[in-house]
């Protein structure tokens, strides 16, 4: 299999398997949605349920490695203030880094737990229903909307201010941006995110993601 | 609740009138959100902002009517959970204007909309800055998120929170449709006479204040269905009023 990312690129290795996390996470989550929306859910309550907490495992994986690895990078010794920013007259000179900080974006993942817990908040009141009242189908789809957007919005942030800034840092291990990042070393079984992913990706996601895996296999 | 997908058949009192403009406002709130989708996609925003200053404007009259003419004069009670139907009435209004005004506000900004947004909430958090000072440098994070991000990805977030907002907004609508029809209508039967009702239905169909008087049952006429404009028709002959046209 020829690998769609170049593996002698290791500073991109971490945003291909970051990219492809989060993209199985959003695609996930508008499953989700449309099956709320549309109505399919059989299960009622409970198969949300099942498929939500899921999804929220796999987020807060997502959002314990990207500190791991992120934060050293988009995190300076000395923190900026507003105050420390330079700015040409007329014209900014904000750097990624300074943006970053400056705009708390490394931290969106903790801001997005509280949107995760309102939606929890709904299902709790419905335990012991089997059905989902229209009622309560509005406030999830509400809740999941909310969750969407923010998502989508750091996304945008991930993809043109983060993962630019790390692909021109060095990152210190290199084994691990190569192969740590979809691995959850914790775990008993640590490929579970690697499985969820391929149930969750398009058919393109997920050759990119047998590609990835397959390189990092024949480098290590 | 009033269902879009069900017509209704029979007007048992003048205050059941709600039920057809509940149905002809949820109608219109559907078409709004499905152009606010339409719209992330690059659909136009000229027919959603129309549809949406006409969602606002109409729901805007009817909780002004009905805080007026239909809860005002109630005399309110306390269910066993602590509701109190009139007075909760009211605050659910009260919520529908802040958020309707909220939605107006945004879409006044145009395309930079969310990006304003998300520098305002970086000001509000950094009280301990000197204002003036603070403001400056948050206009100028703006622009270089703007530059960060780019034109296409800064339109696509405002577009995207809009239609959050909206959603947003129709689902607090239908939360007080639903509550209103099952707390608030038993207590009008209750307490107001045929005639008063038949006088707070009028009000809540008839602008007395504007020169186009019939543009609120104009409206509703529209939206319904055959069987349902023939009640309508029913009981504005009813009203001594201006005749149907």
């Amino acid at each position: 299999m020829n690998s769609v990312y170049s593996l002698s690129d290791k500073q991109s290795m971490i945003c291909v398997q970051a990219s492809l996390l989060y993209e199985a996470l959003t695609a996930r989550l508008e499953t989700i949605y449309d099956r709320l929306v549309d109505q399919i859910e059989p299960g009622g309550v409970r198969e949300f349920e099942n498929h939500f907490n899921n999804w929220i495992s796999v987020f807060l994986f997502f959002s314990d490695q990207t500190q791991r690895y992120f934060s050293p990078i988009v995190k300076p010794e000395q923190s900026l203030s507003l105050q420390d920013l330079n700015f040409d007259e007329g014209k900014t000179c904000i750097s990624n880094l300074d943006l970053i900080n400056e705009l708390g974006m490394d931290e969106m993942t903790v801001d997005i737990i509280p949107l995760v817990q309102d939606i929890l908040n709904v299902v709790a009141d419905e335990i012991g229903k089997t059905q989902l009242i229209p009622r309560t189908k509005r406030h999830l789809q509400r809740g999941l909307l909310r969750l969407k957007t923010k998502i989508v919005d750091y996304g945008d942030v991930l993809h043109t201010i983060t993962f630019p800034l790390i692909q021109t840092s060095s990152i210190e291990s290199d084994v691990d941006a190569r192969s740590g990042f979809l691995q959850d070393q914790d775990a008993d079984e640590k490929d579970w995110v690697i499985e969820w992913m391929r149930e969750s990706l398009s058919e393109t996601g997920i050759l990119a993601l047998e590609s990835i895996l397959d390189g990092i296999s024949r480098n290590n | 609740m009033t269902s879009i997908s069900e017509e209704i058949k029979t007007l048992e009192s003048p205050i059941d009138v709600m039920y057809l403009m509940h149905k002809a406002y949820m109608i219109h709130s559907n078409r709004t959100v499905s152009l606010a989708e339409k719209a992330m996609s690059g659909g136009s925003l000229t027919e959603l902002q129309a549809n949406l200053e006409g969602w606002l404007k109409h729901l805007l009259y009817h909780a002004q009517t009905e805080d007026i003419y239909m809860t005002g004069p109630l005399k309110d009670i306390e269910h066993q959970d602590g509701r109190r139907p009139a007075r909760d009435n009211e605050k659910e209004h009260d919520e529908l204007r802040l958020l309707g005004g909220g939605i107006a506000d945004y879409v006044e900004k145009g395309d930079k909309g969310a990006l304003s947004e998300d520098i305002a909430a970086l000001v509000l958090s950094r009280e301990e800055e000197e204002h003036a000072n603070l403001v400056h440098k948050a206009e100028n994070a703006e622009r270089a998120l703007h530059q960060a991000l780019g034109e296409a990805r800064v339109v696509d977030r405002t577009r995207r929170r809009l239609y959050q907002k909206i959603v947003e907004f129709q689902v607090t609508e239908f939360d007080h449709f639903e509550n209103e029809e099952a707390f608030v209508l038993p207590l009008v039967k209750g307490q107001m006479s045929a005639e008063q009702e038949l006088e707070c239905s009028r009000r809540l169909l008839f602008d007395d204040d504007s020169e186009t008087t019939r543009w609120i049952i104009d409206f509703i006429y529209n939206e319904l269905e055959s069987g349902e404009r023939e009640l309508l028709k029913q009981l504005e002959s009813s009203f001594s009023g201006p005749a149907p046209t």
